[in-house]
């Protein structure tokens, strides 16, 4: 699967090729990293408390 | 509450550097706004911003190494440009290699920056925090990408470029994070129209928002990052074009922020 993008120079015609698989593919890696995951935990874990602190907010 | 705009680029060269101060430069002439160098292993910002050895008490490498405190590093430039109804504040990065050396032994905490950026924001009352990253991703990139509120990505009309911020795009989709796609040096032989389209198919294609579209800028080259831009020069061209940016990067967040409290 690819994305084209044509865009008119003034003299000439280019097309720029953009592989949308290679593209998540590349991301996949990434994602795959050890600090991405930590990070994306870290907010994960921080996005529950902070829901839970407001559905129990104002008991303590 | 502080809205955090990270600025971001995948290859190196783009004007990313260059654009984050401008673009912070002109939200601060009417908003309060924090600029954080997050570029740890390059920072630049404090050469565009002209900032002197002895006017950095601490940066943010310090703050990570917890060796310093947030309101430590923040140095207030809203005098120095002349911000009367505004506000600039900088935190800059240390340029110092063997900081940069010790930072890629001990890591970065997402707590710990989340941590400054509540302080910095409430201690100066931000309504803004743009944080300059490294090109390509590296942790620091991670980071921003999962702290902050939207991202803007740099990129030139370059197939490398392009691909790479596909990839930028399809990351901050996995922390939520809205993108801006903002297109910058565009070549002199590609007509500016032409460029905007290019950016709105892009956008369309990747799933972001187009933001805007810079033509290459002979004056901004020439000026050698000895200074911020659209200050010295607020009547260019470039000025006009980083206001209107500014300007579509406003009008969206504040139309996604209202789309949120609906929920």
């Amino acid at each position: 699967m690819a994305g084209f993008i044509t865009f008119r120079h003034k003299t000439t015609h280019t097309k720029l090729k953009i592989d949308l698989e290679a593209v998540k593919s590349e991301a996949g890696k990434i994602e795959n990293q050890a600090f991405f995951q930590s990070v994306k935990d870290q907010l994960s874990k921080d996005k529950d408390e902070a829901s839970s602190s407001k559905s129990g907010g104002g008991s303590g | 509450m502080t809205k955090v705009i990270a600025i971001h680029s995948f290859k190196g060269g783009t004007g990313k550097t260059t654009l984050t101060a401008n673009i912070a430069a002109t939200l601060a002439t009417h908003s309060r706004v924090g600029v954080m160098d997050l570029d740890l292993s390059g920072p630049g910002l404090h050469v565009i911003f002209g900032l002197k050895k002895g006017e950095i008490k601490a940066t943010l490498s310090d703050i990570f190494l917890g060796e310093a405190e947030p309101a430590e590093t923040i140095v207030d430039l809203s005098q120095k440009f002349d911000l009367k109804k505004g506000g600039l504040f900088f935190c800059p990065a240390s340029n110092k290699i063997e900081d940069m050396l010790r930072l890629l032994k001990s890591g970065l905490e997402v707590s710990v920056f989340k941590d400054t950026i509540q302080k910095v924001g409430d201690q100066c009352k931000l309504d803004y925090i743009i944080v300059d990253t490294h090109p390509g991703v590296e942790n620091d990139t991670v980071l921003a990408m999962g702290c902050c509120d939207a991202l803007v990505l740099v990129s030139r009309v370059d197939q490398q470029d392009l691909f790479g911020t596909a990839v930028m795009v399809m990351l901050a989709e996995t922390f939520e994070k809205p993108t801006f796609l903002a297109l910058n040096m565009v070549p002199p032989g590609v007509r500016i129209k032409d460029a905007v389209k290019v950016g709105k198919d892009l956008a369309v294609l990747f799933k972001s928002h187009f933001l805007a579209a810079f033509e290459f800028q002979i004056d901004v080259i020439n000026n050698l990052s000895r200074s911020v831009f659209v200050l010295d020069n607020p009547n260019s061209n470039f000025a006009k074009k980083v206001s209107e940016a500014v300007e579509n990067l406003e009008r969206e967040l504040a139309g996604m922020s209202a789309q949120q409290s609906s929920l």
